[in-house]
Parts: C-alpha cells; structure tokens; sequence
C-alpha cells in the first residue's frame, strides 16, 4: 500500500484467499495481481516507535523491540499495544518487559516460524497459504492482547470496564457515550477521564475523525473480540 | 404504547417501558449497559450531527441492542414508531414503511434477519417480522424470495386470521410480478375477494392497502395482457382510491403505470398488422415494395402514434416530478427506465441511454434486482438499435439481464429476453438460433398464459421490428 506506483483501481483486502477467488481471478491476467501483505518493516517499525515516544531508548532494547516485532510479523495492533504497555506499565523499560515476556516472544517465534515452514508453499500449485498463518498470527495477537486485558483489569478498573462495556457498539462513537457507561455506574468526572485516557495511552481504542459529528472512538475488530469475551464476565 | 406520537427521533427509553434507574438492581450490568446504549442510539438522532440516513440508522442500531437484550417487544415498537419529518413532503410513516419508502429495502432485510435469528425458537409472534422481511425482498426485486416466506406464513397460519390474508394477498402480488400468472390470476380474484370482505366487516379495516395493492396487479395483468382500456381504467380507480384512503407513498405508481399504458398502447394492432405485412416484404428481400408500401399504409398513421408517446411522456414527467418531491428516489429511477422506453419508441436511442442509466444506477443503489434486469434489457435493446457496431454490448447487456431474471424466478421477464436473443442472433447471422429463440420466447409466454392473438401478433411484429425494421418499437 506504501508503495510509489500503484495502477490498480480496485484494491480487495482479505485475511482469507479463498481457491474460488484465485481461480476466477488467474483467468484475468491483465486485471489480477495478488499481493500478499505483511506487517511493518523495521523502518516502519522505527516510525511507530517515534509515533508511540519509545524512541528515546538504547540499542540493545532497541534490538528486542525489533525481535518482538520480527516475531509478531510487524502486526501493527500487536506492536502497538506491546509498546503502549511497555510505556505504561514498564516505565518504558524494554528490558523489564523481556525479563517478564521474553519466553512468551520466544514461544511465538518458533511456532510461526514451524507454520512458515510447513505451510509456506503447497506444493502442486506453489501458492501461498496465507489462511492457516494467518489464523495462526491472530491467535497469537489474541493472547497477547489477553495478557493486556488481564494486567489492565488489574491496573485500572474503571478502563478495564469502560474498553469491555464498549465493545458492544459496532462502530465508532462519540466519546461522551463511553463516558456515559462510567457516569451511570457512578465513577466521578475525572476518573472517567483518567480511565479513557488509559485506554488511549495504550492505544487500545481508536480515534476517528467524522465530518459532520466530530472526534469518535471505536475499538479495532481483534481487540473489540476479546472485549466481547470479558465483557460477558463482568459483574 | 408509543405508535403515533413519534417524531423523528423522539422515542425514549421511557417509552419502551424501561427506567435505568430501576433496572439497576433487577438486571444483569452486561443488560443494563446495552440498555444505555439503546437510549444513547434512540436520543442521538434529536441532535443536528446526523444526516436523516444516519438517523434512520440509530433506530436500527438501537434495534440491534434491544435483540442483544432479547426485547422483542420493544424491538417492535421500534419498528413500528411513526417517523415524521417536518422539513419534508415525506409523510409520516412507520420505521418500515419508511425505510421501504426510502428504498434502504437491504437494512430492512438484514434488521429482520437479525430479528429472527435472535428469537428463534422463542414463543413471541415472529409472524410481522417475517411478514416485512418478505416485503424487504419484494422491495429489493426477489420476488421468488418474497414468495417463498409468504407460503411459508399461510402454511402456518390459521386461514382465518389477518395474518394469513395478508400473507396470502402479498403473495398473490409477487406471483404476478414475476410472470406466474397461471397461479397468481386465480389466487388474485379469490384473494381480492377475501380481502374485501375483511376489509368490510373489520371494525378497523387495516388491510386497505393490501386490497388496493391487488386492485393494481389486476390492472398490471390488464396491462400485459393487452386489454389496455381496461387497464387504463383500474389504474385510474386505483389511483382514486388511494387519495380517498389518503395513502401517499404508492399514490403516484398508478399515473406512471398510466403512462405505461399509453406508450405500449400507442400502435393500434392495424397499425402492427401492417407494420408486420411490410417487414415480411423486407425478409423476403422485397424492399422495394415494402418502402411503398409503408409509405402508404403506416407513414399516416405515425402522428397518432407519437402523439400518444407524447401523452405517455407527459404524464410520466409529472410523476417523474411528484417523486422528486416526495424524495422517493427509488421510484424516480423507475419512471426514468419508463423515460427510457418512451424515446427509444420515439426512435431516440442516445436519449434512451441517459435514462436507462440514470434507472440502472439507482437500482443499483437500492439493489432491486428486477429493476437493474430490467434495465440491462433496455440497454441491450438501446445498444441493439444504435447498430450492429454495438452488438457485443448488446450481448453482455441481455445475457445479464436474462441471468438476473433467472435467478430471481422472474418467468415473464425471460420469456422476453428469450426473444431478445432472437433479435441479437438475427445481427449475428445464425438465423437457425434467432428462429429457435423466437419459437422459445413464444412457447415462454404460452407457459405464463399470455400468449393470444394479440400477442402473437405483438411478438411476431416485435421480431420483425428488431431484425429488419427499424429497431425501435416496443411490446
């Protein structure tokens, strides 16, 4: 998407590739260009990291920081979320997070890289199979963000509820309806602020910008799914 | 109950019977939240940020959430909580007819399936809900869809109740848009009747519109089959009655209908009869004589015949007009496909293409499936009279438009596309399958019980028109 030329005028996404689609697609040669894509590069990894202020820290950390992104195949919600723990929950001490997740990255790696290996190509028909790594990555992002939920319910609460509450709305919303959760369970002004700006500082809700209603918020697709799960918990 | 008092956007939670403040020790903290945000969706649309689109969408999100929380019965006021916009000629309706009104048929569709999905095998009455999601289909042009879900309801409803008139009637009215009208000629008098006969002795007739929707499928089958007096007249009742009834949102479909009538009428069968003798000169290559002999015969009696298409113009421009009005966009493409047919008789093809699109791409909009084969039609027979330079887009508009009518179950719909084929198989020069489609398309209009004299001759000159005539005159 990043790239300099770009001729296409329909661009399909999809975490799937169905055989169906590839068949009907391969008999319009001039039309069909299938690109597989994948997470960020480590220079884009590098922006995200100036973006998200864990820039400021030193070349060893750097270079976990790096393995972590190399394991998650530079998924950009998993990156974002480590990093917004690592500066919320570790001081941004990227080292500290390693000594506590390091096996957990370690896990990652080989099992993916097992998946590269097995599955990367079939065989007959040389084509990528982009289905079961791609289960296999979200199923990894899943219990990384897990791990997120579980230390934020510890931390903070009132964000905790506020990210499970929400996760009801199917699309983005005006910021004063997530409040509105914390008011009606009686959590006084400013610790519904404190709770919202949480969620943000870890970047696990959105920001949008619309025309006509203004600034929204809306949770991404994989976190709105583990939200739903907890949200069933409460009590 | 809520039902007549709503004003855009003005429906609590207050009305649909729950207090958050009371419900907080009642209720689960997932219901109580979900409930919060049903009130969040019903309030939102009161403030200036949402378009009347968006609006309409907060209903239904809030619909959403009450089946989160298993509330059928709120779920249906919702549905049923009149709409009003003051700053619009739009009347007030229900959420429903509203959104059917407004051609958002899909939204209406999935709503209900969400519906009924959530309160399956639940004892609440699910009949409404099914009932408008059938209507949905209608209103997206599958009728076969629609058809299905009604049987479905008068097989599990008691005959007498008003749900299985009502099942039954709207029935009747998909069956004979989509050709079946071996089935749905006789069900139609029998419904009409029933229909009638509820309507007379209910202390509060609701089902009026249903007898006057069947009034006009009488008149359509009038129309198609050739009795165009006969149909101009019903359509003129149906359109009384529906302003007697002060029913606003179909009131214009009878002129258009009218319209319909007048441009299909506009060639008198003598003036066929003899347009045919001279085209089955110039397929025995007697061209000659067929020039004189159109001059003579059919050359007079052409200013009677476009005074009528101008009649039919007309009166088409004004409904055209009215639905500009009343913001019915779905209706304004379909008079525009209607615009269309009108000046490709006229002999104006390149016109004909700017109303056919303007038609293509509403129904597109709305995804009416009938509506957008319809229109595939009109543009395989534009491109087909532009010139044989143009055949190949012919070919991709009708194999479309055949394709859709197919899959829909539209039975009268490919008995006229079989004849299409006839006509592009003439350009192509395989005359044994032009002929083979012609005797496809006849035994096609045999099996949907339309095939007379009359329309013999219809279909016989239509073939004649499109092959070695002028390429511009339609049944």
């Amino acid at each position: 998407m990043s790239g300099v030329l770009l001729q296409g005028r329909i661009i399909l996404t999809s975490q799937d590739l169905p055989t169906e689609l590839i068949e009907i697609g391969s008999q319009y040669p001039n039309f069909w260009y299938c690109q597989r894509l994948s997470g960020l590069e480590p220079s884009e990894q590098e922006n995200l990291l100036q973006k998200t202020g864990l820039d400021a820290i030193e070349q060893n950390e750097r270079d976990l920081l790096l393995r972590i992104g190399t394991a998650y195949q530079g998924h950009p919600l998993a990156l974002r979320t480590i990093y917004g723990e690592i500066l919320n929950d570790f001081r941004g001490n990227v080292l500290i997070y390693w000594d506590e997740f390091g096996s957990e990255i370690e896990t990652v790696e080989q099992a993916l890289e097992l998946v590269t290996q097995s599955g990367k190509y079939d065989g007959s028909q040389d084509r990528w199979k982009l289905d079961n790594y791609s289960i296999t990555l979200r199923r990894f992002v899943k219990t990384r963000l897990e791990k997120t939920f579980q230390r934020l319910k510890q931390s903070n609460y009132a964000g905790y509820f506020l990210l499970c509450i929400a996760s009801t709305y199917r699309c983005p919303v005006k910021e004063s309806w997530w409040l509105e959760h914390l008011e009606y369970e009686e959590y006084r002004s400013e610790q519904q602020s404190a709770a919202l700006q949480t969620l943000k500082d870890r970047f696990l809700i959105e920001e949008v910008l619309d025309e006509r209603k203004g600034r929204l918020i809306g949770q991404h697709n994989l976190i709105r799914s583990v939200a739903i799960a907890h949200r069933q918990t409460l009590d | 109950m809520i039902q007549s008092k709503l004003i855009l956007g003005q429906i609590t939670l207050e009305d649909l019977g729950i207090d958050l403040k009371n419900i907080r020790r009642k209720l689960s903290i997932q219901v109580r939240h979900t409930y919060v945000q049903v009130k969040q969706w019903l309030s939102a649309p009161v403030t200036n940020e949402f378009s009347p689109d968006q609006q309409v969408e907060g209903f239904l999100q809030a619909i959403r959430h009450l089946c989160e929380v298993e509330n059928f019965e709120a779920t249906i006021q919702i549905l049923k909580a009149q709409l009003e916009n003051s700053a619009s000629e739009i009347p007030s309706l229900p959420l429903y007819s509203y959104l059917l009104y407004k051609g958002l048929g899909e939204q209406l569709r999935e709503t209900t399936e969400t519906i009924l999905a959530k309160f399956q095998g639940q004892e609440a009455d699910k009949c409404f809900i099914q009932i408008l999601q059938a209507k949905a289909y209608e209103s997206l042009g599958k009728q076969g869809q629609a058809v299905a879900l009604y049987k479905n309801i008068c097989s599990n409803r008691p005959e007498q109740s008003v749900e299985y008139l009502e099942a039954f009637c709207r029935l009747v009215v998909c069956q004979v848009q989509i050709g079946n009208y071996k089935d749905g000629m006789p069900n139609l008098e029998s419904a009409l009747t029933q229909v009638t006969a509820f309507n007379r002795s209910a202390a509060s007739p609701n089902l009026t519109e249903v007898e006057i929707d069947l009034l006009e499928n009488k008149a359509i089958y009038k129309m198609v089959a050739g009795d165009f007096d006969e149909a101009f007249s019903f359509f003129q009742e149906v359109f009384d009655l529906r302003r007697s009834n002060q029913i606003v949102t179909s009131r214009v479909r009878p002129l258009v209908h009218q319209g319909i009538v007048l441009r299909k009428s506009a060639a008198s069968s003598s003036y066929l009869m003899k347009l045919l003798f001279v085209n089955s000169l110039r397929l025995l290559k007697l061209n000659g004589l067929a020039d004189a002999l159109y001059s003579h015969f059919c050359l007079p009696m052409l200013p009677i015949i476009q005074q009528k298409y101008d009649s039919a113009e007309t009166l088409l421009s004004q409904a055209y007009t009215l639905y500009e009005g009343l913001e019915d966009e779905a209706s304004v493409g379909w008079v525009s496909h209607h615009l269309g047919w009108v000046k490709l008789n006229r002999g104006e093809a390149a016109l004909s293409e700017g109303y056919a699109r303007v038609a293509i791409e509403q129904y597109e909009r709305d995804g009416n499936q009938r509506g957008i084969s319809d229109c595939h039609e009109q543009l395989g027979r534009i491109y087909l009279a532009m010139g044989n330079q143009y055949i190949e887009e012919a070919e991709y508009h009708f194999n479309h438009s055949l394709s859709i009518r197919e899959s829909i179950g539209n039975l009268h719909g490919a008995a006229s596309s079989t004849l299409n084929f006839a006509f592009l198989y003439w350009h192509k020069k395989d005359y044994l399958q032009s002929y083979q489609n012609l005797l496809e398309g006849i035994q096609g209009y045999y099996r949907i019980r339309l095939l007379n004299l009359k329309r013999m001759i219809g279909i016989l000159t239509l073939f004649s028109v499109w092959t070695v005539g002028n390429r511009d005159w339609t049944m």
